[in-house]
């Protein structure tokens, strides 16, 4: 044992046997820490440890939290600007920043959208579209994974945070969708599977969903590729 | 670009310091909930 932690002080670097060694090395990492990558990398370390934080669970279980995504390709829509960024921006304005504890872009491979929608794949892989003659659990999956998704966690102090989401999101189809809510606003009928916006619809939906999205973001931090 | 590079990361640190405020309003609800749990309802007086 004694003999396996010298040979692991063996391998530190060079840098901390002299004090400019140390000198150096302390510089270089303000300045990744100062550096775009480094502050990226910094959020996203915070937000898998608000993810995986044994508190969260208790505030979805009081009606707290819930989780909802931007999908990709919102400037689909007419009713939002042509550039991708500016048309989620949009969105996130809609929903209110005092309601948003963070958001995060991540582009889906299909294998982590088939585990994102894994509940409803038993009721739309033997529904077919009769536009594409391809099932609608295909669209939705190849749709998910075709560009940058915005993942929100969203807080509301007053509870019932999952029936306020899905109010502000509004109906499924857009033709039915109250005016005033997202969809209604800013969704067409033309633009299916693309209705903008999702929400978890239960509090054992939203603890599932953010275990899904802690998976995805913890592997990236892990391997140390950016967002 | 330089301008929309500076202007990116103040919109991180913004976030940043969202996230660490609402991990101190965690970590004290976690205290708070196991100081409940080990001295009882009222928790440390």
């Amino acid at each position: 044992m004694a003999k396996e932690a010298f040979n692991d002080l063996r391998d530190i670097p060079a840098a901390f046997s002299s004090r400019e060694g140390a000198r150096r090395f302390a510089k270089q990492r303000e300045s990744t820490q100062e550096s775009l990558s480094g502050l990226e990398a910094e959020k996203l370390r915070k937000i898998v440890e608000v993810l995986k934080h044994p508190e969260l669970e208790a505030l979805i279980d009081e009606g707290k939290i819930t989780l909802g995504i931007i999908k990709p390709n919102v400037n689909q829509s007419h009713l939002l600007p042509d550039n991708d960024d500016e048309a989620s921006e949009t969105i996130l304005r809609e929903i209110g920043e005092e309601n948003v504890v963070f958001s995060i872009a991540l582009a889906l491979t299909r294998d982590q959208a088939e585990e994102f929608y894994a509940p409803i794949k038993s009721k739309y892989e033997s529904k077919t579209d009769s536009k594409t003659g391809d099932t609608v659990w295909n669209l939705i999956v190849d749709f998910a994974s075709s560009g940058p998704l915005t993942f929100l966690l969203i807080h509301r102090e007053g509870g019932n945070a999952v029936d306020w989401w899905r109010n502000k999101m509004g109906n499924t189809y857009p033709a039915d969708a109250d005016k005033a809510s997202i969809r209604g606003r800013f969704a067409t009928m033309e633009m299916l599977p693309n209705n903008l916006v999702h929400g978890s619809d239960s509090k054992q939906e939203v603890k599932r969903e953010i275990k899904c999205l802690a998976g995805f973001l913890g592997s990236l931090y892990e391997t140390g590729d950016r967002v | 670009m330089e301008d929309r590079i500076e202007k990116k990361k103040i919109k991180i640190k913004t976030e940043i310091r969202k996230l660490d405020t609402f991990l101190l309003f965690l970590n004290n609800r976690h205290t708070e909930n196991l100081n409940r749990k080990k001295y009882g309802k009222r928790g440390i007086q």
